[in-house]
């Protein structure tokens, strides 16, 4: 069982049954305008309730018919109908019965049709087709990892409901980790974690346009990794070069291939690529990487327009932007290493890059 | 001359407000006047009594939901509309019974429901899936899932009523339920539209 996917359910029905506090609902409406994923699931989700409810408004409709047929006599005549203001109906005890059954009835039906309406008109709101891979990951009480330590040895407390998750990778061995933007933009605390690591991270700078946030790892345990495997690729990269991304839109890492499909991104954005990837909500912030090894860019979000068509920010940008923001701190020269990985084949490849490779976990504490 | 007209000393736009307002005599004589053409239909073609009211209280339900739209519309006569929409059920179930000779008796006016009202069609559709995948899930999924989203029943209430040893297990297998319907449901309705 998918399980993120039955949390999603929940939060869809809490939504709809007006049981979300405002804050929640804010977030709920916001989220529906940004990720479109989430907003077709939730469509789905509509589109089968209502279906539901028109099958029960009909059965409670088809009792109260039932009862018609018992009037009907043997020989059928056409009987003429009476001008209701000829005859007085106010003492008919049997017009009262009716009126009483038929009221408690269509109050039933026309709750449900105004929720019908409602649900409709949710179904056909206007939203962006950029869709941005963000996992919506709900904390569950009996599932709440108790305590997450920071390594120096304060605890930080646990924080409840919404949270998202991505990924992210490290872009330097001094624990430069990169993401998506919209991964991190509203988050309290943002942790990184794998097999291997989990770590504590703080904002060094992010950028909504080009879609990437870069943190620093800040626990006190951190030494720094060895030097990282995989090259950084400052020329564009080819039409059809094949590509490949490690991520966690699962909880476990996943490996996807495809090729670059286009040099520029959504609505012919220059600064992404647009490639064919099998990517999903929590892909978000992973690496791009070519066949050598190299990074090419970050995943960034989802045309869910198109099939099989993903984004992906160029590398150049991610190296330009920090130049620009700190030359002293991160100019190109930093991010220039020996590439490890080229001659390896893919799964040595995929074997050396996972250490670097981590699920974003983010924290909000305004639910 | 058509039976509806006999309704002429009540026009059908006050039909259609008394039956909007849940006006139970209206309904009733309604359900009387109309139901005559539907029986001779019937069991001039292949049907019995039992089968001409099974396919007539269909036909008004279906008219029923129509009227209780707040866009409804109609520009055919309301016994018209009543009489093609059970014509066009009964001669689906005598197709699919192989009951059908191929000709019609009847001297009643129609319209081509498939034509004229295709949002019908297509909520017959989705509500034939809903039926039939509901009736696939069986037991108990299929009242835990009516429990919950129609009589809105509290997933404690679930749990006591179903017997699960607690609220988390009672929402999985909700869920569970849930998925398998909606996985029926979907893989089947793309192909409808």
């Amino acid at each position: 069982m998918n399980y993120s996917d039955s949390i999603q359910t929940a939060f869809f029905d809490r939504y709809l049954n007006g049981t979300l506090s405002e804050s929640e609902t804010l977030l709920f409406e916001q989220r529906l305008n940004e990720d479109v994923y989430f907003k077709r699931n939730f469509n789905e989700h509509v589109t089968f309730l209502s279906t539901f409810q028109e099958l029960a408004e009909r059965e409670s409709i088809r009792k109260q018919v039932a009862g018609f047929h018992e009037n009907i006599s043997t020989n059928i005549s056409n009987e003429t109908f009476i001008n209701p203001k000829k005859v007085s109906l106010l003492n008919n005890s049997r017009f009262k019965i009716l009126m009483a059954a038929a009221s408690v009835a269509i109050i039933t039906v026309l709750t449900t049709v105004f929720t019908l309406n409602y649900m409709g008109m949710l179904a056909k709101k206007q939203q962006s087709a950029y869709m941005a891979l963000r996992k919506d990951v709900e904390r569950i009480k009996h599932s709440q990892k108790a305590i997450i330590n920071d390594l120096n040895g304060s605890k930080i407390e646990p924080v409840t409901p919404v949270t998202f998750s991505g990924t992210g990778f490290a872009f330097s061995a001094d624990g430069l980790i990169i993401t998506s933007y919209h991964v991190v933009s509203d988050a309290d605390s943002v942790f990184i974690e794998n097999d291997k690591f989990k770590f504590k991270l703080e904002e060094v700078a992010k950028d909504k346009t080009l879609d990437i946030a870069i943190l620093k790892i800040v626990d006190s345990s951190f030494t720094g990794f060895s030097e990282l495997p995989f090259g950084i690729k400052k020329q564009s990269a080819e039409l059809g070069e094949k590509v490949y991304t490690l991520g966690f839109p699962r909880d476990e890492i996943v490996y996807g291939e495809g090729t670059v499909s286009s040099g520029s991104g959504y609505e012919g954005d220059t600064s992404s690529y647009q490639v064919s990837l099998p990517v999903n909500p929590g892909n978000s912030g992973g690496p791009l990487m070519d066949e050598q090894g190299n990074l090419l860019g970050v995943i960034s979000g989802k045309n869910s327009d198109v099939e099989g068509a993903a984004f992906a920010t160029k590398s150049k940008l991610i190296l330009d932007y920090l130049a620009k923001w700190d030359p002293n701190e991160f100019p190109s020269s930093k991010f220039q290493r020996k590439n490890s990985l080229k001659s390896l084949k893919r799964t040595e490849q995929l074997k050396k890059m996972k250490d670097y490779i981590f699920v974003v976990k983010v924290y909000n504490n305004k639910i | 001359m058509e039976p509806e007209k006999q309704l002429g000393k009540i026009s059908e736009s006050d039909i259609i407000q008394a039956v909007k307002a849940g006006d139970g005599v209206v309904l009733q004589r309604l359900y009387k006047q109309c139901y005559p053409s539907i029986h001779h239909l019937i069991l001039n073609n292949n049907g019995s009594d039992d089968e001409a009211k099974d396919v007539f209280q269909e036909a008004f339900i279906i008219f029923y939901e129509k009227a209780l739209l707040p866009d409804f519309e109609l520009k055919c006569a309301i016994g018209t509309y009543i009489y093609s929409v059970a014509r066009r059920l009964w001669l689906k179930k005598l197709m699919e019974k192989n009951r059908f000779s191929g000709v019609v008796d009847e001297d009643h006016d129609f319209v081509s429901i498939e034509d004229q009202f295709p949002e019908m069609v297509a909520k017959e559709k989705r509500l034939d899936l809903m039926k039939t995948g509901l009736e696939n899930l069986g037991e108990p999924c299929s009242t835990i899932l009516k429990d919950f989203y129609i009589e809105k029943m509290s997933m404690e209430n679930i749990t006591e009523k179903f017997g699960y040893t607690n609220a988390d297990n009672a929402k999985t297998q909700k869920y569970k339920c849930l998925q398998r319907l909606k996985k029926y449901f979907f893989a089947n309705y793309k192909e409808e539209l």
